[in-house]
This record gives C-alpha cells, structure tokens and sequence, in this order.
C-alpha cells in the first residue's frame, strides 16, 4: 500500500481556516449600450473583505452587423467603498484582460481568443462595497463584458475587526 | 497591511484579521494614448503626492496604419526609455518595445485594407509581459520617453509612424505614511 499523503489531513484545522478565508470568484457581467457609457458593479456584501488576486475577462468586439475585432470598449476600475479610482483614465480592455476577444457572431471574423494567463490584480475591497467599473462604449452596437476577480474572501464579524471607517 | 494577531485568553486560535486600509498599497494603472507626430514622443505621468509607486509591467499597443498607399509594410521600431523626473533613465539604454510586451504576434496588429485613415485599433490581448520593477518616489515625475519611429520616404512620410499608441503602465503605490490623503 503506497503512502499517498505525508500528513493526515486534519479536517477539523482545516474547516476552522476555512471558515474564515477561503477562496472566492466574483462575476461582473454587463451589457454597455451603444454610444454610451454604463457602470456596471458587484457587490463585495457584508461577508467580509475580498482580497483580490488576480483578474481575467472577455467582451464582444461587435459593430452593427460584423465582429471586426476592434476594441470599443474601455473601462476605469473603481473601489465603491470610498469612490477610489485605481485607473486615472478609461482603459482598453484588450488591454488588461484576457482572454479578451469573444467572438459574437459565427460568421464574420476571427476566433475568439482563449486565455493566456490572469492579469495580477492585488487588492483589498472591503466588505459592504462594490467593485465598479465604468465602460464606455463607442461602437454602434450594445456590447457585453465578462470579467472574473479571484480572490480570497476574508470574513467580516467576529474574525475581521476595522472595517467601520 | 492584513494580520493576523492571536486573540487575548484564546491560546492557538484563529484570532481577529486587522485591516489598516490607510497603511494598504494598491494597484494603480497609468494610460495614455499618444498621437504620433514626431520622432521621439515624451509622456509624464504625476505621481500622487504621499505615496511611493512602483512599476510592475508595461504593456504597449499600436495601430496598423503605418501601411504604405501601396500595400507595403513597414515595422515600426519603436523604443522606450524610463525617465525619472531630472531625466535620469532607468536603464542604459532605450529597449525594443516588443522587448517587453508582445500585444500581438509581431507587436503589431494588421488592418487587410489600405485605406489607412479608418484603420482601427484591433482588441489584440497581450500575451506576456516583463517585470519592471522600477520604484519611483513620490514628487517624482513618471517620464516615458518613446523614439525609433524612423520616418522613410513615401507619399506622405506621416503614414510610415504608428498613428497612435496605446500605453499602459501597470504598478503600485504605496502610502509614504499612515496618513494618506485618501483617508
């Protein structure tokens, strides 16, 4: 019989671990309208603190009827907690997020792209605060964005203290 | 700044995680789109004040409408220096952009038509990058000075350059003390 693991698991450590940080994906989805501008934000709740690591996303790259595979999408990341902005300006998401591209029609242009690698993001959304992101869009046709925060989510009462400010 | 204190009378407990959001780093992303019009294009960056920052990548895009009228094409060789605000580089000398990002395959994205005008930016991700890794003070001045577009001779020389480019300077800032301006 093989020795498979060094250690016996302690499955009562573990749970008390987990019980207070353990690792979470916050989804934000959003459809900006054409020609305009839109917030989109999720919630980070009352659970606790969400530390994030790392960052991935997709978005359509659609105008009227053909995917050219233009970037008509930029956005500015913003902690809702205190209105912080962690972009000083609207930024392409082709340029900070993979995999990027998703193709929306089947017809017409390239592949979608798949992902190469997250985008690091290290940073602490406290509890009770949305993380928002402010996308403008400048083509002609209502498009989508995807974007996934992995992260650790650190929970609030009788395990976090300080997050009343 | 997260830690992790034991909690007084619980001997090897999980204690209270303390949070000091004034004391926390956070990420920062600088961007700028450049419209080429010379040779050699300086772009600053004001840091904040109170707070150190620290570049982590560089990520670097630029359109297809270096395409002559006649469907020739031409790489742009464009190069990139870090500055600090009194010049001093942050290097020995200027690097290759695609040295340090490849946004597309060649670092260039191809536009099929020639009708440079209406060539647009494609939403190519960028693939890998280099670390950075330079720390610049607060009051500093975040100098990036791009040069290497060579201007050949054509019909209309313009059309050899990179019409604009996106940059994109990924780091950190970091409180230079606890009272920060945010807070």
């Amino acid at each position: 019989m093989s020795k498979i693991l060094l250690n016996r698991i302690d499955a009562a450590k573990m749970f008390q671990v987990q019980n207070l940080q353990y690792s979470e994906i916050l989804y934000l989805s959003d459809t900006v309208p054409l020609a305009s501008g839109k917030m989109g934000r999720v919630s980070v709740s009352n659970l606790g603190h969400f530390y994030c690591l790392y960052v991935t996303g997709s978005f359509d790259t659609q105008f009227g009827a053909v995917d050219d595979g233009t970037d008509y999408l930029r956005g500015k990341l913003i902690d809702g907690s205190n209105q912080k902005q962690l972009f000083n300006d609207y930024v392409p998401l082709s340029l900070w997020l993979t995999p990027g591209r998703k193709k929306s029609l089947v017809a017409s242009g390239a592949q979608s792209n798949s992902l190469f690698y997250p985008i690091p993001f290290e940073y602490l959304f406290s509890a009770n605060s949305d993380i928002i992101l402010d996308v403008k869009n400048d083509s002609d046709t209502a498009l989508t964005y995807r974007i996934a925060f992995f992260g650790v989510r650190v929970k609030s009462r009788e395990s976090v203290s300080g997050i009343s400010r | 700044m997260i830690s992790t204190a034991q909690r007084p009378g619980k001997a090897g407990s999980a204690g209270p995680v303390t949070v000091d959001f004034s004391r926390e780093s956070f990420p920062y992303l600088f961007y700028r789109r450049i419209n080429v019009l010379r040779g050699t294009e300086y772009i600053t960056f004001a840091l904040d004040y109170g707070f150190n920052y620290l570049v982590k990548r560089i990520a670097v895009k630029w359109d297809g409408q270096n395409i002559f009228p006649v469907g020739a094409y031409l790489s742009p060789d464009v190069l990139a220096e870090l500055l600090r605000y009194s010049c001093i580089a942050g290097q020995n000398v200027p690097f290759a952009l695609p040295l340090v990002t490849s946004p597309a395959s060649s670092g260039v994205s191809f536009i099929p038509s020639a009708v440079v005008a209406t060539s647009p930016m494609q939403a190519v991700p960028r693939k890998a990058h280099k670390a950075v890794n330079l720390l610049y003070a607060f009051k500093d001045v975040l100098y990036i000075r791009l040069s290497g577009m060579n201007v050949v001779s054509s019909v209309n020389p313009e059309l050899n350059h990179p019409s604009y480019i996106d940059l994109l300077v990924e780091g950190r800032y970091f409180p230079e003390t606890s009272e920060s301006l945010w807070i």
